[in-house]
This record gives C-alpha cells, sequence and structure tokens, in this order.
C-alpha cells in the first residue's frame, strides 16, 4: 500500500501529452492511487508553490504552450530551485525540458527567457526536425547498479550547454544534447530535463522505479513489471542494432 | 501579366510527359513520378506548368482523401472534368504528376477545373506557384508526430502560407482550424448542431484542445461530436465557434437522411440529404463535400439526387458476411491516433460479441533490423474502448507487440482476453469462434495483406466448422 502522504505533481497535463508523453503519468497512475496524485492545470497555482512534492512530472507541448508555461512558472522558478537542491525527484520530458534552461531561441533569432533550473540555451530549428533512438546508461545515484534507458527522441531543437557533469544518460546509441553530444539531458540531484519523448516511463521500468524509489514508494511494486520489463528488453536489445535509426 | 516561363520548362515538361508514357506502358498508375523528376530539372514546373481555371483543394488531418473523393464523384455525376490526384500524391511533385498528365501538347489544360486534395504541410512548396480559389478544411488533429509534431505547428505552416484571395471552407466545430488564415476574408463556415450522440466535453485519452486555442484559458464545452469537434467558450477571453454559414440541423442515424439550414442564404432554407451508412465521420466528411459543392455553384437537388448514385466510398473498410458472421477490415493511418481510436469506436460499437484483431505495427518494419518504429501514439490511442463487455477476445500482432500489450494492460484491457499472435495466421487460430460472433480486424493502411490472410483463414475455420457439423 502506497503512503498517503505521497504526492506525485502532474503539471499542466492538459498541454503535457504531445508525441505520447501522457504516457509517463499514465504508467505512475497504474501503480499508484489517485490519491496520490495532484493535478494543476491553467492557471491554478501549482502545488509546489506551498508543498513539497514527492515528485513533478511534465511531458511535451506545442511551442506557443511553453510560451505560456514559462509565463505561468516564471514567479515560482527559485521554489523550482529550491526543490531541485532538495532532491525532490522531477522529469520533464520531450520539449518539456526546454522551458527550465536559460533561454529559447527563435528560428528568427528572437530569444524567450526560460526558467533557468538549468544551464542551457535551446535553438529551434522549425521546419528541420532531428529523429533519433536512444540508448544511454543512466546512473541512479543511489547506490544502485546503472542502468541502461531507452527511447525516442523527435524534436525541433538543438541544445548547447555543458552538462559534461549534469547529464541525465551517457549515450550508447543516439546523439546526446546535439548532434556532436553523446550526452543527453540535464540532471540537477533527481531532477531530470531529457529530449526523451513519448512513454519514457512504460518503455523504460527500471527508470520508474527509482522515480517511485525517490519518491518515497519503495515498497509500491511496480504495475505490470513482467510485460514492461520484456518489451523494455526486446527495444534493449534491437536498439543497439548497427546503424539502428527511427523509421518515420 | 503571365509570368514568364523558365527556360527549363519545356525539357522538364518532355521529361514529365516521357515518364507519364513509360508508366502507361508498363501499366502503372500516375504516382509523384512525373513530377518529380519534373521538378527536379524545373524547380518552378508547377509554376510554369498549364493549370485549370479553378482550383480547389481539400485538406485538413483526416477525411481529406475521402472529401476529395466523393467531391470528385459528385462533379463527374454532374458532367464536371475534373483533374484530380487521386491516384497521385497530395504533395507537390503530385500536383505536378496530375497537371503534366493533364496538360496537353500545346501547352493548355484539357479541363477547366482541379479538385484535388492537399498535404497541410506543403503550402510552403506549393503556395508561391499556385493558388486555390477554393480550399476546405476538414479539421486539425494530431497526426504523425514523426513529421507533424502538434497541430500548433501544422497551424502555423498552414496559416501564413494561405493565399489571402482564397476562399476558405471552413469546419466552425473545430476551434483550431476554424481560426486559419485571418488573411483570407471570403470564409464559409459548416457545423454540425448538437446530436443526441454527443458527450459534454471531449472524450479520449487526449485532446487537441483542452484550452482556448486563443488565449490559453479554460473552455466551458457545450458539448463535442468527436474528440475536439463541437461546441465551447473560453471562460477567460469569450474566445467561442463561429456562426455556420450551412449547419446540420437534424440527423437520423437510421436511415442516413439529414437536414442542412443554409443560414448564409436568403430565407435560410434547408434541404435534405443521404448519407449511405451513417458515422459522424461520415457525416463531416460528406456534409464538407456538399458544402464545397454548394459554393460551387451545384444546387441542393442536384446535389441530392447525385447522392442516391454516389457517396461516401470507403476503400478502408471492407466487410466479409460469412452466413451472419460479419468480417470487418478497417484500414487507419498509422501513427494516427485519432483514426486509430475512431477504427476501434467504430468496431466495438458493432452490435454482437467479437474479437477484435489489432495490426497497427508496420509489418514492413519488422524486416528492418536497423530500423524501429516509434510507438509513443499508442498512448494517445483510445485502447480503453476495448474494454466493452461485447469485445470478448482482443487479439495483437506484429514486430511491436509487447509495447501494446502493456498499452492494453494500462488501458485496463482484462489479461485474460488479450492475446498475442507470433504470425498472421496464429490470429485467426486465437479467435474463439465459439464466443466470438464477429471478428474485426483494425489495421494500419499497409497491412490490409495480412489482415486478409487471418480473415481467409477464420473463413476456413468457420467452413471446417459447419462441415464438421454435418
Amino acid at each position: 500500500m502506497s503512503n498517503p502522504a505521497t504526492k506525485i505533481e502532474i503539471l499542466y497535463p492538459e498541454y503535457g501529452n504531445q508525441g505520447g508523453d501522457n504516457g509517463n503519468a499514465l504508467y505512475l497512475e497504474v501503480c499508484l492511487p489517485k490519491e496520490n496524485f495532484v493535478y494543476t492545470s491553467h492557471a491554478a497555482t501549482p502545488y509546489f508553490v506551498e508543498h513539497t512534492p514527492s515528485a513533478i512530472i511534465m511531458g511535451g507541448m506545442t511551442e506557443a504552450q511553453q510560451e505560456l508555461i514559462i509565463s505561468r512558472l516564471m514567479p515560482y522558478k527559485d521554489r523550482l530551485a529550491e526543490l531541485a537542491d532538495q532532491g525532490v525527484p522531477m522529469l520533464f520530458a520531450g520539449n518539456a525540458s526546454e522551458l527550465f534552461g536559460e533561454k529559447i531561441v527563435n528560428p528568427d533569432g528572437s530569444e524567450i527567457e526560460a526558467l533557468g533550473l538549468f544551464k542551457f540555451t535551446t535553438t529551434r530549428y522549425m521546419p528541420q526536425r532531428f529523429h533519433d533512438v536512444q540508448v544511454g546508461e543512466f546512473d541512479p545515484g543511489n547506490g544502485k547498479e546503472p542502468f541502461v534507458v531507452v527511447g525516442f527522441k523527435m524534436q525541433f531543437t538543438l541544445t548547447e550547454g555543458d552538462n559534461s557533469n549534469c547529464y541525465f544518460l551517457k549515450n550508447k546509441v543516439g546523439f546526446g544534447i546535439n548532434k556532436e553530444s553523446k550526452l543527453e539531458g540535464f540532471r540537477r540531484k533527481n531532477a531530470i530535463a531529457t529530449w526523451l519523448i513519448g512513454p519514457l516511463l512504460p518503455l523504460n521500468p527500471y527508470l520508474t522505479r527509482w522515480i517511485l524509489d525517490m519518491a518515497g514508494e519503495e515498497d509500491t511494486p511496480l504495475a505490470f513489471e513482467e510485460e514492461a520489463v520484456a518489451a523494455y528488453q526486446k527495444h534493449a536489445r534491437e536498439m543497439v542494432y548497427p546503424g539502428m535509426h527511427l523509421h518515420y | 501579366m503571365a509570368q514568364k516561363k523558365s527556360r527549363l520548362f519545356p525539357v522538364a515538361f518532355l521529361a514529365a510527359k516521357a515518364t507519364l508514357a513509360a508508366l502507361k506502358l508498363t501499366n502503372h498508375e500516375g504516382g509523384t513520378l512525373p513530377g518529380f523528376i519534373a521538378e527536379g530539372i524545373d524547380p518552378a514546373f508547377l509554376g510554369d506548368i498549364a493549370k485549370p481555371e479553378q482550383i480547389v483543394f481539400i485538406t485538413g488531418t483526416n477525411g481529406k482523401t475521402t472529401t476529395n473523393n466523393l467531391l470528385n464523384d459528385l462533379l463527374a455525376d454532374n458532367g464536371y472534368r475534373t483533374v484530380t490526384n487521386r491516384v497521385g500524391g497530395n504533395i507537390s511533385s503530385g500536383f505536378a504528376s496530375s497537371f503534366a498528365k493533364n496538360a496537353t501538347w500545346k501547352g493548355t489544360s484539357k479541363t477547366k477545373l482541379a479538385v484535388m486534395e492537399f498535404d497541410e504541410l506543403s503550402g510552403p512548396r506549393i503556395f508561391p506557384y499556385l493558388q486555390p480559389d477554393i480550399l476546405s478544411v476538414t479539421n486539425l488533429f494530431r497526426d504523425t508526430f514523426s513529421r507533424s509534431a502538434t497541430p500548433d505547428y501544422v497551424f502555423d505552416v498552414m496559416d501564413k502560407g494561405i493565399p489571402a484571395s482564397t476562399h476558405l471552407i471552413l469546419n466552425a466545430d473545430d476551434m483550431i482550424s476554424c481560426r486559419l488564415a485571418p488573411q483570407c476574408t471570403h470564409r464559409t463556415y459548416y457545423s454540425i448542431a448538437r446530436l443526441a450522440e454527443d458527450t459534454a466535453e471531449p472524450v479520449g485519452i487526449v485532446s487537441d484542445l483542452t484550452a482556448c486555442p486563443k488565449c490559453g484559458g479554460k473552455l466551458k464545452w457545450d458539448y463535442a461530436h468527436l474528440r475536439h469537434l463541437g461546441h465551447a467558450t473560453c471562460e477567460e477571453c469569450g474566445y467561442t465557434n463561429p456562426t455556420p454559414d450551412y449547419e446540420v440541423i437534424s440527423v437520423e442515424p437510421e436511415t442516413g437522411k439529414f437536414v442542412v439550414k443554409e443560414h448564409c442564404h436568403e430565407g435560410a432554407p434547408t434541404y435534405e440529404y443521404k448519407l449511405n451508412s451513417y458515422s459522424i465521420v461520415n457525416l463531416y466528411n460528406l456534409f464538407v463535400a456538399i458544402v464545397t459543392a454548394r459554393e460551387m455553384g451545384l444546387a441542393p437537388a442536384t446535389i441530392a439526387a447525385s447522392l442516391q448514385r454516389v457517396n461516401i466510398a470507403s476503400s478502408r473498410y471492407n466487410e466479409i458476411d460469412y452466413n451472419g458472421r460479419r468480417l470487418i477490415s478497417m484500414a487507419s493511418k498509422g501513427e494516427n491516433d485519432t483514426a486509430t481510436s475512431v477504427t476501434i469506436d467504430i468496431l466495438r460499437k458493432q452490435p454482437g460479441d467479437k474479437a477484435i484483431i489489432i495490426m497497427i505495427a508496420d509489418a514492413y518494419m519488422a524486416k528492418a533490423k536497423d530500423q524501429t518504429e516509434y510507438i509513443g501514439w499508442y498512448y494517445q490511442t483510445d485502447f480503453e474502448f476495448l474494454q466493452d463487455p461485447s469485445v470478448k477476445q482482443v487479439i495483437i500482432y506484429g514486430d511491436t507487440s509487447l509495447d501494446l500489450q502493456l498499452r492494453l494492460r494500462l488501458a485496463g484491457i482484462d489479461p485474460a482476453k488479450t492475446f498475442v499472435a507470433s504470425s498472421p495466421e496464429e490470429t485467426a487460430d486465437l479467435v474463439d469462434l465459439n464466443a466470438c460472433q464477429h471478428v474485426f480486424y483494425a489495421h494500419g493502411l499497409y497491412n490490409g495483406g495480412i489482415a486478409d490472410i487471418s480473415r481467409n483463414r477464420i473463413i476456413e475455420r468457420l467452413k471446417q466448422m459447419e462441415a464438421s457439423h454435418e
């Protein structure tokens, strides 16, 4: 049975569901009862402003929604940094990651100030789109062994920043934060910003296990672990095939 | 003033014509190859080639192929000759192929009218050379994430490029696409009024309209027909659906009859039409074809008469009735969660107990060891519909079956009724024909062949069952 005090905050689910990113919240919702979730939507004040959530999850959205959410979260950027430094697990996936860098640069050169949780700059290159598969090693940092994370990337952006000491994944397959990098994403203690899209947690049951552990739910079993691990192992086996790429 | 043609045009035109002739000799359809070659020689080929006097485009995420085909059939039934791209492509090279085929050697157009399906993202390549007189938009939904990203992105690409002189025919029930191209002042809106089957707000695992498309505010819904197609008002800025010029005011699903009120014409007259097979998707497709035909000048009585002879012909639906057992095969575009969700919804709502066989992994992908396909769209597809108690079995087949199996678990589908098959034949063998009266297939566009393998095996099994009872 889960801890009633556990509160996982799903930020802006009405926006953060592009490309199947809603799968992350969906998997956690099957692992834990609904009492363990808080949803912040539209203009509501985020739960994390007055409370310390057990975890924060947000998925990818449209570019206009990115800018709207930056404006809504800007008053709370220091609070987010404080929570990250306290070790609250956070997963900002797909282009939600871009909200937490220092700025986003448009194709016309104009800039959007972002929330500054991580030190990076993202540049939009529409209509150019970057696709890739990803296999990278994640060091959970909780005394457990590193494990492989698999996933997909489809994005209009590339990112510049020094993540040599604060990356999410060390990639075996796929580009990192830009085409020259093999280091994917950023990490601040347990807060992760990654461009991996879609159902990252269902695809990676061990990463889900880590998030649940970090959220204080070590005793909560993974839902449908056998099925999730079988799918994960197939991807981990196949995605390292030489020349592997995404068909589209 | 006529624009001077590129000096490369004669060579490009000759190459296109030669390719068309070679394709014809080898019994191939037109396709995009002639246009691809012509545009490779003369990038301005689309601007240089002779075109009909009136050009009508049909676009939108879902329904454009069906609508375009239907509109062409309607026009043909009334004696119009059109150039179309129904066997070509809906991108630039497809248009180039179609116009090359339609051009005489003297450089004139054989027909006065073009009615063509138009890919939403092709505007930047096409509009500089070719401006449609009418552009009918069915809807904007999220589509293949790999190519189309988000509906906002598609909207932005379309929004900027549509020529101001184009007459837009827009779906007033779609608060996304109805805002397209404000530079176009000639706008006609169509809408379906509240229906008995409507929901209070959009249903489904995802929606493309969860907030006001203008200000991001919360929407108050009056009703929803299909995902975000419906009527709502923003609680913050007051934005709401535009007032329709053409409105379906009543529908009889049993007979397929529906009444359209033409608010834009004096006295707001009403006209009755008939749909051969009712579904909200078919109604939208037929309705936009009717509205476009009306705006092109066809009389309501003429359209209604033609609909007795031509109607919705879905190339993506195929049914065999074997002694009262329905074996339906429905295709939907891969990586398109709305289309797949609609397919599953239609199949589960068919009367009687059934098995639903899902073949949505790209069958050809499984053979390419260095390629993988994106499965994120499974999480935007309404597999929850399969909880329906009349769905006795869900059988999945394809290279991504393990991902789909997990998705079905998360959708709450009973593991006891979920089966993973390792071959098309096994999908048929796994069906419990005693528990399931009907067998339905939801498959990707290119998986029709493997669905047929399974369906033929079901028929073999049924014949064997009959023989053993004799």
